[in-house]
């Protein structure tokens, strides 16, 4: 068996990716959906572009980087033209990864080659927009795609391929044994850049059959698959922190889906934070079908728990970016992309929403409103309806009354009044949580005029606040949210590292109150170890049953611009202890 | 610990935390008990250093039980982070190899600004069909000081087969021995 050296030694993966063609049934083409009319990819044979939607294509993943030659060729309205003429693709023109990519085709007896770079017309506004809506039809459509892993510019070439590698295999005979060093990557090597892009995330989430090439050596994986260049090395198993898989066994919902692509995605960094939405649009449109499924780049089926995202270490200010290109509001997950921070989600079961939220349209006033959250998903925790009547009894949900407390009723007799009433999540929300607001109590400038809540990425709601303080919750990380007796009653999500340096400098202001709106309604779960204060916090019915788990209110703490809100941080607090503060019914636009 | 051993003091760490060196008799059993199953292991060859001589490979891979040896990180040769040190004994070469191609610039300049070691830790064996130790990972690791105490970079793995394996211990064990001497040998070896 030849070993990994200089060059790439082909036979092993050929194999692999040959039977992978012939036998793999899960690992053929799906198409998702259609490849896009004037579709190209260049003709490796004959090193031109052609124009076709119906052939075999191979596709390249890889690193922009910087142009360090500017005379290379880039598809533009002035090169098209001759890029489509046989030869019009020369080697010397060509950028290194993409010609080495063109080498790997050939040697893969693959014709048909897709590169961004020289397939999309860079300059053409609406042919980019164009293939950036079909990306998820491209990487799912190709037979292969070729990662290019390893280096910081598309000039740099694929190791192995158009350059020797430095680590190559050696077999030693010692004493009767053979010892061989087995092939990996360098950790911490500044040039394995590609799995730290954001636009590759997507690359290799959506297709079917990946050749990683990496400084050291390639490996083929597939649905089926890994097999490496190296007979050596045991290969990668994937579970759910490393796999690109769009949706694996260990998903429980298309929204879990989500989320764990949420993490991978934005722990990755993008050139322009303004491509937050594109880059990942071809696996939210396959996670979530049909048009208008996003509102900046939350699910709308799934808004309510989408809200429920957190830095996870919190060491930046999040803050709206607005540009030409695109908006970032704060209540989006996209604030705080490419800053180095991966969002996450608490694991706590969801119950329901407490609040609409609208879209404004139009002049203002009056306006007209879009409610964001009424596509409801119904996968909702098996006691919702006990949890929502707490909330309705004790003055969560506006004007609602539902008169059969846990101090005069059981559970099921709960449950039982509730599903008379309403007959299910959607008619419960459509009845009492999601009315509309009233013109006269949208927020008004000193004048009297009502704001314009039509700027780009607000949403409002009518929702109940409240004002609080936070407390240091240990020696190193996180807050604790406290009433006005200094009792902890929740907690903010993730390190909250930087409002924590605040908070803990000498002078902060301890008695300053920060502002809460409530979101939603989850449930924690009590474990083992779980202190006896959390038990303290349970709920318990007529006949002294208590709730699986310990209902907690989602909060997000808001900070005020003029009269538009911004959010600072999610939380959440205990159900049992946010009924007992004082709360007012507020609309708040949220920019 | 042989006495007058010059290797011994510096061929054995704990694989886990311990505020104590391993024993004397704990080197003794692993590099200097003599084995007669593996009288090889004992035999000089020319191509290897003294230091791996010592480290008797061979009778750790199959001689000492799995869980034993797994117990012990084995210190290898010093100053196998230079770049490319000419030497013709063969371990010392592929681990120097693994070094100078295995690690970054930054990383490998901090290791030799420091009193380091270059570690083997050898694993389980691999192939429960044979029973025998006739494929077997191993760890190669850089131990250097960095502030208060010590730090580890992983440097690779490498890959053990046993290339003739009809002169597997275990085989030996059965056609070359008595019932009796190999349950003599079965007990010094803690099998």
């Amino acid at each position: 068996m030849p070993l990994v050296g200089e060059m790439m030694s082909w036979a092993r993966l050929e194999d692999k990716i040959n039977e992978c063609y012939e036998t793999h049934s899960e690992c053929q083409n799906e198409a998702r959906g259609c490849l896009p009319k004037g579709f190209r990819v260049i003709d490796v044979i004959k090193r031109c572009l052609v124009e076709t939607n119906e052939c075999r294509f191979v596709a390249l993943s890889y690193v922009w980087g910087l142009n360090t030659r500017p005379s290379l060729l880039t598809a533009s309205r002035a090169t098209i033209n001759g890029m489509k003429k046989e030869g019009g693709l020369p080697p010397l023109g060509i950028p290194r990864t993409i010609e080495d990519a063109i080498k790997v085709c050939v040697q893969l007896g693959q014709r048909y080659l897709w590169v961004d770079r020289l397939c999309i017309i860079q300059d053409d506004g609406e042919d980019k927009k164009n293939q950036i809506e079909v990306m998820e039809e491209i990487y799912s459509s190709a037979q292969l795609v070729l990662v290019a892993a390893y280096g910081d510019s598309m000039d740099f070439g694929i190791p192995g391929v158009g350059h020797l590698r430095k680590a190559v295999q050696h077999h030693e005979d010692i004493l009767g044994f053979r010892v061989t060093n087995v092939i990996r990557e360098v950790e911490n090597d500044p040039l394995n850049l590609w799995h730290t892009r954001g636009w590759t995330y997507q690359e290799a989430v959506l297709s079917r059959r990946r050749l990683y090439f990496t400084s050291t050596r390639a490996f083929f994986e597939c649905e089926q698959l890994t097999c490496q260049e190296d007979q050596f090395n045991e290969g990668n198993s994937h579970n759910e922190l490393t796999s690109t898989k769009l949706i694996i066994p260990e998903d429980n919902s298309r929204f879990q889906s989500f989320t764990r692509h949420l993490m991978h995605y934005t722990s990755r960094k993008l050139s322009y934070r303004s491509d937050a939405y594109n880059a990942l649009n071809g696996i939210l449109k396959s996670l979530y079908d049909g048009k208008n499924t996003f509102l900046y780049g939350l699910p709308r089926v799934d808004f309510d728990r989408a809200l429920l995202w957190y830095p996870d270490i919190g060491k930046n200010l999040i803050t709206r970016l607005e540009t030409q290109a695109a908006v970032l509001p704060t209540w989006s997950w996209s604030s705080v992309m490419s800053l180095s921070d991966h969002v996450q989600y608490q694991a706590t079961d969801f119950y329901g929403t407490l609040v609409p939220w609208y879209q404004i349209h139009g002049p203002s006033p009056p306006a007209s409103m879009e409610a964001v959250n009424t596509h409801l998903d119904s996968n909702m925790g098996d006691d919702w309806q006990v949890y929502m009547a707490i909330a309705c009894s004790d003055g969560c949900v506006e004007n609602v009354t539902f008169p059969f407390p846990l101090k005069t009723n059981n559970f099921s007799t709960v449950r039982r009044m509730f599903n008379t009433r309403w007959k299910d999540y959607y008619t419960f929300c459509k009845e009492t949580v999601l009315l509309a607001i009233r013109a006269t109590e949208y927020p008004q400038t000193k004048d009297g005029i009502i704001m314009d809540g039509t700027r780009p990425g607000v949403i409002v709601t009518r929702c109940q606040t409240a004002f609080l303080r936070l407390a240091p919750k240990s020696a190193t990380y996180s807050l604790n949210i406290v009433n006005s007796e200094g009792r902890r009653i929740g907690e903010l999500c993730g390190d909250a590292a930087k409002l924590r340096e605040e908070v803990t400098s000498p002078g902060y202001d301890k008695t300053v109150k920060l502002e809460f709106i409530a979101l939603s309604l989850s449930g924690q779960t009590i474990r083992a170890y779980s202190s006896g204060g959390l038990r303290a916090k349970k709920y318990f019915d007529i006949d002294g049953n208590s709730l699986a788990k310990v209902p907690i209110v989602n909060v997000l703490m808001i900070g005020w611009e003029g009269s538009f809100a911004h959010r600072q941080e999610l939380g959440w607090i205990y159900l049992i202890d946010w009924v007992n503060l004082h709360r007012e019914w507020k609309v708040v636009m949220l920019e | 610990m042989d006495e007058d051993c010059p290797l011994c003091p510096s061929s054995l760490f704990y694989n886990k935390h311990s505020e104590s060196e391993p024993t004397g008799q704990e080197r003794h059993e692993l590099f200097h008990r003599p084995c007669p199953a593996c009288s090889l292991a004992m035999s000089q060859e020319e191509s290897i250093c003294d230091f791996c001589q010592h480290l008797r490979l061979k009778h750790l891979i199959r001689c000492v039980k799995p869980e034993t040896r797994m117990g012990f990180l084995f210190p290898l040769r010093k100053g196998l982070a230079e770049d490319y040190i000419v030497t013709k004994c063969p371990l010392c070469r592929i681990v120097n190899h693994m070094i100078v191609v295995g690690l970054i610039a930054e990383q490998s300049s901090k290791i030799k600004r420091t009193n380091y070691d270059v570690i083997l830790y050898l694993g389980p064996s691999q192939d429960p069909q044979s029973g025998a130790s006739s494929v077997l990972s191993a760890d190669i690791y850089a131990s250097y000081f960095e502030g208060d105490g010590m730090s580890n970079i992983w440097v690779g793995d490498l890959h053990i087969t046993n290339i003739n394996k009809s002169k597997a211990c275990h085989l030996n064990l059965h056609n070359r021995f008595t019932k009796e001497e190999k349950a003599s040998l079965c007990r010094l070896l803690g099998k």
